[in-house]
């Protein structure tokens, strides 16, 4: 906006003529200047602050308004995509990440190791908060470390249940022992090994000393046999309570939910194809759950749609007063409320991809993000457009508790984020000058 | 010029910016709204990060703001 722009914006706004805000402005940057040549800082209200230094002037945005210019892209997070894909960004140092065979590395392994442990699982909730749940780089990570970890139990049992003759692994086992193992094993080991030495060098060894010798060495190994044997009925106690629990939550809860999908909603009426399909599918998020159960509160609610709106039978509106009063959650992004039952999809039409008509089925994938949009009209006529252009368009309401309700227009159905990186590369720069992709 | 002057014309800009607009000020510079689109990155176990796109505000001052 030009400063003749902004002086008849300005006299438009606060009701002056164009000569008064013209001289207000000029006021006001002979203010900005007076203030900076002073202060060498000048605070703008809701806006930031002006800071002037060697460099020059620079602006530091205030930190409410840094999130409320940014609203068009609430509830977005950074997303995993995965290790070898290639989207031609520098490549950083790796780690390492392999364990090494050598016995005699082992104790640094187990360090590395343990801090993995704690974190992989802290990361594979992000990537579910994140929204991508199905990089395939994950779970070959997840098992790798499976692996690594599996090894080192069994470790830990043959230390446990052969008193290891070399002194010099001594060391490497008693870091994962016990400390009372510890204590014990060492004496052990020497008391073991120094008479088992001389009954084959010197054959006149007491029989005190022998007898005293087997006692110690049977005491010893006793407690370990007995601590292995204890720990198999602890495993299939986990294991019976774990597929009872299983078996109850079936039976109680998953069950009846199947039969009577409509239950969620408390109406039987309503068509539960989408429930059905949000409960079906694994990766929907538990924030899309209450999203799908509202599109079957659509009869009551399309009342309030605005009469421009002319949609077909199966778009249902959701009024920004319902939607959130029920999702109080900061920026919980809903299903696509536009998803056409699989009945009506062409039989031909593949499950994932950019063309043709948005399949529920496909609602476990990502999308490519165009426009998020407070006016539902102006989101409406987007979305519109692209399905009228033959696109999958989808429409999903976000309801951001700091900025309310907004609509979020995005085209195409993917099953990874990778399929929609590729497609997006391919589609014309006017479509797809900014995008986001995002998990459905 | 008074607080509430200031405030005024503050939130004014602010507006202008929050649609997408710049706002020149003669004798101080210009407000305007960048955009960022998304971006990749590697993280510390080398997977790629897409993040999402993300705007900022930026102020060039004018010449003649400088120069004073």
């Amino acid at each position: 906006m030009k400063q003749l722009d902004f002086i008849q914006y300005v006299a438009r706004e606060l009701s002056i003529s164009e000569e008064e805000s013209q001289e207000l402005l000029r006021g006001f940057s002979v203010h900005l200047n007076n203030e900076l040549n002073e202060t060498d800082s000048v605070q703008l209200t809701g806006l930031g602050t002006l800071n002037k230094d060697i460099y020059g002037i620079s602006l530091e945005l205030d930190p409410s308004f840094a999130i409320e210019i940014n609203y068009k892209y609430a509830g977005m997070q950074p997303i995993i995509v995965s290790d070898d894909f290639n989207v031609g960004i520098e490549e950083e140092e790796e780690s390492e990440v392999e364990v090494d065979p050598d016995p005699e590395e082992e104790p640094e392994v187990d360090v590395e190791r343990e801090p993995e442990k704690e974190s992989e699982p802290e990361e594979e909730r992000e990537s579910v908060i994140d929204k991508e749940p199905d990089s395939e780089q994950e779970p070959e990570a997840v098992d790798n470390t499976e692996v690594e970890v599996d090894s080192e139990p069994e470790e830990e049992t043959q230390s446990e249940v052969e008193v290891d003759p070399d002194p010099e692994e001594e060391p490497e086992v008693d870091v994962e022992r016990e400390p009372e193992e510890e204590q014990e094993s060492e004496p052990e080991g020497d008391v073991e090994r120094e008479p088992e030495e001389e009954q084959e060098s010197e054959p006149d060894l007491d029989d005190e000393a022998k007898a005293r010798i087997a006692k110690r060495t049977a005491s010893l190994r006793s407690p370990k046999k007995t601590k292995k044997s204890n720990l198999t009925p602890i495993y299939i106690g986990i294991g019976v309570v774990f597929i009872a629990a299983m078996i109850a939550g079936w039976q109680f809860y998953l069950k009846p939910i199947l039969d009577e999908p409509a239950m969620l909603v408390g109406d039987s009426s309503t068509e539960p194809s989408n429930v059905t399909e949000a409960i079906d599918s694994d990766s929907i998020s538990e924030e899309q759950q209450p999203s799908a159960a509202l599109d079957n509160e659509k009869n009551g609610l399309e009342g309030e749609a605005s009469g421009t709106m002319g949609m077909n039978e199966e778009s249902s509106i959701i009024s920004p007063e319902n939607s959130a009063s029920r999702i109080n959650t900061d920026s919980v992004v809903s299903a696509p409320i536009m998803a056409k039952n699989v009945a009506e999809i062409p039989a031909d039409q593949p499950r994932y991809g950019l063309m043709g008509e948005v399949d529920t089925r496909a609602n476990d994938g990502y999308t490519l993000v165009l426009f998020s949009l407070s006016n539902r009209q102006s989101a409406m006529e987007k979305y519109e457009l692209y399905r009228s252009a033959g696109y999958r368009s989808l429409l999903s309401p976000v309801n951001s508790s700091r900025f309310g309700l907004m609509w979020r227009v995005s085209i195409g159905q993917f099953s990874t984020v990778e399929q929609a990186l590729e497609v997006a590369k391919e589609l014309p720069k006017e479509i797809i000058e900014d995008y986001f992709i995002t998990k459905i | 010029m008074d607080e509430h002057q200031i405030e005024k014309i503050s939130a004014l800009i602010k507006e202008r910016l929050l649609v997408g607009e710049s706002v020149l000020l003669e004798g101080i510079g210009t407000f305007s709204r960048i955009h960022e689109p998304q971006h990749f990155s590697r993280d510390e176990k080398g997977r790629t990060v897409a993040h999402p796109p993300k705007d900022t505000v930026q102020f060039s001052p004018e010449e003649l703001g400088e120069r004073e």
